[in-house]
């Protein structure tokens, strides 16, 4: 691939600006909680626009758009939760953990979950979700983040897998949490900026909202049904699923660890949605665009759906924003993969260890986790694209499976108790592995409608009520009372 | 001690987690698209997302008005959201626009999707204030 001028200096800009703040950060980076929370020390938009950044992948810029291109509206569904989810969030974990980190002085999720059980098992179990979850979805979003850089510079896909790793791995190691927050800042805007661009070359492109409306409607109707192509119960899923399971993504809950005032918290919801809608615009708009561009016959169908961003980024809007959109890309893997790596070595560096460490210790013990794990996702992403492929769907559905049950419905719930937490966490991650694995290797398949995530979240909720009442005996004492008081709200 | 309304609470989270295990119980059985199953899955999701809501909202065992408000918001936008996309008949080609879009996909874009924009940051930032007042008086 022969890549534009423009689109190589403006993402050549865009690493420099990366690789700065990452020096910028290492220098400040002097103690594990610089390292692993950011000091405790960053604002509420940083947060806010952080947690915007880490929550989107790749996906909401390649995979989205082609999937609504491809299946119409019921696509949507995936990020149809997002005007509620950054204020469910809120009001359910962001000031509970915010407390339960300052009573504690916790830096990571696990750590919450076993201190709400006032159990190491909990604890334990719950770093081993994140791990296994953290490790294949880095591994995914580092191929990704291949075929991204290689689409800028036009350098091979392995050179480019290494270059884009070297830089996200580098500013990971060297400024930890610190660097993660401030570029996620940077990246989260230049996202916002370039899907809102776009979305403005979107209209251009077709006319208006009505123009691209009555494009497809003449050409495919039930891709605008409510559904589009999926059935009901599969776009419902998609928002049960995606809804729900926002309240255990680690790499957003993590960030409420570093929050300066917790005062701020008031104007979280604002900004993560505000920005977070502006961001989804792309999502939106390029799968809608592209399909009228189609029906109207000024495109040739795609060959492959993910081809939607880049045609219409490459034939619609000029090589600048081309440019800027494809670091916007490149922006939302770093961002994912930087939060994830820190979650990874959070979990090896203080939930896993056998005894507690010197803060110098564990700031270098940290380092060389991340670099651990970088390096194992690395390879996994440049030696297997089908393991890859297969790790990074547990991603979410682990997340969800495991945490949601056990943090945020114990956080909300009195009665939740160890021996609940326990078996939801093992139901959630056993179901996943099993489930995924099954239907990855055609062993097993599941109606439309029916996902592994769906089966795995609603199974672990339910084992996790079932078992906290037959031991509800127990829930009073395993609950210390300034748990308590944090629970009240 | 639970309150009256986290018992509510309750009620709709654990009777929306069992609706969704239902609708996908009824899916595995070969129903993937019966009229059943899509109404268990609205209800389930709407019950359990306005549950959740509800209790992260609660303190003290009290629901603030805006707290209310909010969790009301969910509930209307869920409920009529999902409920007219599977009532109202097809578009055709020729139908008229809702602000450009079909009037199915309308509803759900802008009454499911973007109507809680607007509403739940503000009912939040609004909560927010009223528990900081709550805990200056003496």
């Amino acid at each position: 691939m022969t890549a534009s001028p423009v689109i190589v200096g403006v993402g050549a800009a865009y690493f420099a600006i990366c690789a700065a703040i990452a020096i910028w950060a290492a220098r400040r980076t002097r103690t594990a909680g610089d390292f692993f929370v950011a000091g405790r020390g960053i604002g509420i938009w940083t947060l806010s626009i952080a947690a915007m950044a880490s929550t989107l992948s790749g996906f909401a810029f390649v995979g989205g758009p082609g999937l609504v291109y491809a299946r119409g509206i019921g696509a949507v569904y995936i990020v149809l939760t997002a005007g509620i989810t950054g204020s469910l969030t809120a009001w359910v974990l962001a000031g509970r953990l915010r407390r339960l980190a300052e009573l504690r002085g916790i830096y990571t999720v696990a750590e919450a979950a076993g201190a709400r059980y006032r159990s190491p098992a909990v604890r334990r179990l719950a770093a081993v979700a994140i791990l296994v979850a953290t490790v294949g979805y880095t591994a995914t979003n580092l191929l990704a983040l291949g075929l991204i850089v290689d689409a800028i510079f036009g350098i091979g896909r392995m050179p480019a897998l290494w270059l884009g790793a070297l830089v996200v791995v580098g500013y990971s190691v060297a400024g930890g949490m610190l660097a993660g927050v401030y570029t996620d800042l940077f990246q989260g805007a230049l996202m916002a900026i370039a899907s809102t661009a776009v979305f403005v070359a979107v209209l251009a492109s077709g006319g208006g909202v009505a123009g691209i409306s009555r494009d497809i409607l003449a050409s495919d109707p039930g891709w605008f049904g409510p559904w589009g192509h999926f059935t009901p119960l599969a776009a419902l899923s998609f928002f049960f699923v995606f809804g729900l399971g926002t309240l255990g993504q680690p790499h957003v809950l993590h960030k409420f660890f570093m929050l300066r005032d917790p005062r701020r918290l008031q104007w979280y919801p604002l900004l993560m949605t505000g920005s977070l809608v502006i961001t989804l615009l792309l999502f939106v708009g390029v799968g809608m665009a592209v399909k009228a561009r189609v029906a109207a016959g000024d495109l040739a169908p795609l060959g492959h759906p993910d081809e939607a961003t880049p045609t219409f980024l490459l034939r619609y809007t000029p090589a600048l924003l081309a440019g800027v959109v494809f670091s916007g890309v490149a922006a939302a893997i770093m961002s994912t993969v930087n939060a994830f790596l820190n979650l990874a070595a959070a979990s090896i560096t203080r939930d896993l260890r056998i005894r507690p460490m010197e803060d110098a210790r564990e700031l270098r013990i940290g380092r060389l986790a991340t670099l651990g794990v970088a390096l194992l996702a690395v390879l996994l992403a440049s030696r297997s694209e089908a393991l890859v492929a297969l790790l990074g769907v547990f991603g979410w559905g682990l997340f969800a499976s495991t945490l949601v049950p056990a943090l945020a419905f114990g956080l909300i719930w009195p009665g939740a108790t160890r021996a609940g937490a326990l078996a939801s966490i093992a139901t959630g991650l056993g179901l996943t592995l099993v489930l995924e694995s099954l239907v990855w290797f055609r062993i097993a398949s599941l109606p439309a409608g029916v996902s592994a995530a769906g089966i795995a979240i609603v199974a672990s909720l339910l084992v996790f009520f079932a078992v906290s009442w037959l031991t509800r005996a127990r829930a009073a004492e395993e609950l210390d009372s300034d748990v308590r008081l944090v629970m009240e709200g | 001690m639970t309150s009256g309304i986290a018992r509510v609470a309750w009620t709709g989270v654990l009777a929306g987690i069992l609706a969704q295990a239902s609708a996908m119980g009824l899916a595995l059985a070969g129903l993937p698209e019966a009229p059943l199953t899509n109404w268990l899955a609205v209800g389930g999701i709407t019950a359990t997302m306005a549950g959740v809501l509800v209790l992260g909202a609660l303190r003290h065992g009290r629901l603030s008005c805006w707290g209310a408000v909010a969790a009301g918001t969910v509930v209307c936008a869920l409920l009529v959201g999902f409920s007219a996309a599977l009532l109202l008949p097809p578009e055709t080609a020729a139908g008229p626009l809702w602000l450009g879009l079909p009037r199915r996909a309308a509803i759900i874009l802008l009454g499911v999707g973007l109507l809680p924009v607007f509403v739940l940051p503000a009912c939040y930032a609004l909560d927010v204030r009223v528990r900081a007042r709550d805990d200056e008086r003496p």
